[in-house]
């Protein structure tokens, strides 16, 4: 009796996860369209239009035991920081479009358009997710800056605990937006224990914490 | 544990010692880093302990004696070069050249606009070497048993191709394999577990991988894998497995593509392929489903590739690449709906069957056109070329560049022998003899002619 490799999860990742998450947020879609009276039959072959009016980019990801799923599609950053400090950008800004254009959960063959990575999740790390407008306000995706501010955001939350960093975060993302990229921001924080040390992420006991960026000499 | 940037690992037969520069990527059997030694900067795959495997270290210690397969066809692997060790460390990994990755692309860099769609012309360079290369490993006795895009890079320009991860590579049904190929890639007979992967079952991942280069779809994803809200493995064995049936198998309709936009593309891609590759991807995933012993042979797909090649021809107006049939004729412009006149033809007859060569300035013969090609060889090196009159404006030649002289004979009955660097016009009718291969320059109303 043959049993499937250990390491298939992500080689399916790879293979099905565009196609089926595309799917099913169109599948939801057309039920919320349906509900809302909207709804117009689909144009067997070429039927995109209907979508259009929910399009969205997606940043995606899973954490499990060993392994660290990730999905993208369109713009916007998702970048790991290890617990040495190490930065890693699983998934690369490149996406031969020109300036603000970007793919969507509604452009034709968004199934295709996915960009897919799987990472070990070793000794975990911190994994940032944002929005374009974050990184637009400094260099860009993967310019020093922006990788600057991200690697000061999480000694902040180990300085200052993720509860008072996140109480400051929207002050801080406004200030951003006022000065730079004008753009609306979202941004997730998202704290990964080691494969097999499981402990709390943080220090929760520490006081309001400085702008992240502002000392680059720390890092 | 993963490799840390400025750690020193050996390479196990030469001693030699590299540094580890940067993490290249992550596979699903360990990590690509990128290392610099006395040699440059080269890669190592540094396997995850639960595959750096007694078993695994000796098939890279065998590959790494056994070399790649010889001449053009076996450059194409980015073959193991040496075991790479880290002293005090059980784990192990393994060393290898360093790709383009700006020059190589992926398929999914294709997909996803990141790198440019291959022409047509491209995309028969593409498959030509790979049938050309799997031909050469499995001709050497190995089989590859992991064949899919993601093993798969190209110049998606030139239509160069390189095969990575070849840590899988075995003898043909002697080795052991810690990897059992991709699941949408294997053939049915592996996932029903009555086989174990071998040169023959790479042959049906191969078709799988041209489908997907080529249609940029599976080829059993249809109303069967549509209709399984939850894509599960037992989903996937049936689709795959105990039941696949092909979209657009002729006399099946159980699993045509369902009107969905994510199968547009495959509708759309799969009226661009000319005929005869149509009946071929027919063929291979139906009979070739039913008995694993009617699958196309890499050398069936090499002379299909080549010949689709030779058909390709420019529309005047818009530039577009439009594949002429077998007997010259040519639909209006895929593109534009131009009419396009057909070009004169080079009619190759060699007693494995006839083929045509359209012509244009530029056009070339190559050895594979004339003689059969050795397992080693790709057959490209170039024989002749149709080069433009140096004085009578719209007058074209073809040019021999060959080491060896030509017999042409002339429609009026005049003979000559054509030595090389010399030309012959283009003059319908003309016949010349290469290396005993009779070439016939023809229009496309010779061609039907009975």
């Amino acid at each position: 009796m043959h049993t499937l490799p250990q390491h298939a999860l992500r080689s399916e990742f790879k293979t099905d996860f565009p196609r089926r998450v595309t799917r099913r947020w169109r599948e939801f879609v057309q039920s919320d369209s349906v509900r809302r009276g909207i709804f117009r039959p689909r144009n067997a072959g070429t039927g995109v239009d209907e979508y259009e009016r929910y399009g969205s980019t997606l940043i995606t990801s899973l954490i499990l035991d060993d392994s660290i799923l990730i999905g993208q599609i369109g713009d916007g950053d998702i970048v790991l920081v290890r617990p040495d400090g190490t930065v890693e950008c699983p998934i690369s800004s490149e996406t031969g479009l020109v300036g603000k254009e970007t793919y969507s959960l509604s452009s034709r063959d968004a199934h295709l358009l996915w960009r897919v990575a799987t990472l070990d999740r070793a000794e975990g790390g911190v994994l940032i997710v944002a929005t374009d407008g974050v990184s637009d306000s400094f260099d860009g995706s993967e310019g020093p800056e922006f990788l600057t501010f991200v690697k000061s955001l999480v000694a902040r939350v180990q300085e200052f605990g993720i509860e008072n960093v996140a109480g400051s975060m929207k002050n801080w993302l406004d200030r951003y937006s006022e000065l730079a990229s004008g753009d609306d921001m979202t941004l997730v924080y998202v704290s990964i224990n080691p494969k097999e040390d499981i402990t709390p992420p943080g220090n929760s006991e520490a006081v309001e914490p400085d702008t992240p960026g502002n000392d680059q000499e720390d890092w | 544990m993963p490799l840390n940037i400025g750690q020193k690992v050996t390479s196990e037969l030469t001693g030699i010692e590299l540094e580890v520069i940067r993490k290249l990527g992550e596979g699903t059997q360990g990590e690509v880093y990128l290392v610099s030694g006395m040699r440059g900067f080269q890669a190592v795959k540094w396997y995850k302990p639960e595959q750096a495997t007694p078993e695994q270290r000796a098939a890279i210690l065998y590959l790494v004696k056994t070399g790649p397969p010889f001449g053009a066809a076996g450059k194409r692997f980015v073959w193991p070069l040496d075991l790479v060790t880290r002293e005090g460390s059980g784990q192990f990994g393994y060393l290898m050249p360093r790709i383009d990755t700006q020059r190589f692309a992926e398929l999914g860099e294709v997909w996803a606009h990141i790198k440019p769609v291959p022409s047509f012309s491209s995309l028969c360079e593409i498959s030509y070497q790979l049938a050309n290369s799997y031909r050469a490993l499995h001709l050497s006795g190995h089989c590859y048993r992991d064949i899919s895009a993601g093993n798969l890079m190209f110049d998606p320009v030139t239509g160069n191709i390189l095969i990575c991860d070849n840590d899988n590579v075995g003898v043909n049904r002697q080795s052991a394999c810690q990897v059992w190929g991709t699941m949408e890639y294997m053939a049915p007979e592996i996932i029903r577990c009555s086989a174990d992967p071998s040169t023959q079952t790479d042959l049906h991942s191969l078709a799988v991988l041209l489908f997907y280069l080529w249609v940029w779809h599976h080829p059993f994803h249809g109303e069967m894998e549509y209709g399984f809200h939850c894509w599960d493995i037992p989903a996937k064995k049936k689709v795959y497995g105990e039941s696949p049936v092909f979209i657009f198998d002729p006399e099946n309709s159980e699993n045509r593509l369902p009107p969905d936009p994510d199968y547009a593309i495959a509708r759309e891609r799969w009226e661009y392929c000319p005929a005869d590759l149509k009946a071929t991807f027919i063929r291979v995933f139906t009979e070739g489903l039913r008995d694993p012993n009617r699958r196309v042979t890499e050398g069936e797909w090499q002379n299909l590739f080549s010949g689709i090649k030779d058909r390709i021809v420019i529309c005047p107006r818009c530039h577009a690449e439009n594949i002429s049939c077998p007997d010259g004729q040519i639909a209006p412009c895929w593109h534009c709906r131009t009419t396009i006149v057909p070009p004169p033809v080079l009619r190759i007859r060699r007693p494995v069957g006839d083929s045509i060569i359209a012509l244009a300035v530029g056009t070339t013969l190559r050895r594979r056109h004339i003689s059969v090609s050795q397992a080693s060889d790709d057959g490209s090196e170039i024989v002749g070329i149709v080069v433009q009159h140096p004085t009578v404006p719209g007058a074209a030649g073809i040019r021999n560049k060959s080491t060896l002289p030509w017999d042409a004979a002339f429609p009026n009955g005049d003979t000559a022998r054509v030595p090389p660097g010399r030309a012959v016009p283009l003059h319908p009718g003309t016949t010349i003899s290469i290396e005993g291969i009779t070439v016939t320059i023809a229009s496309p109303e010779d061609l039907v002619k009975p």
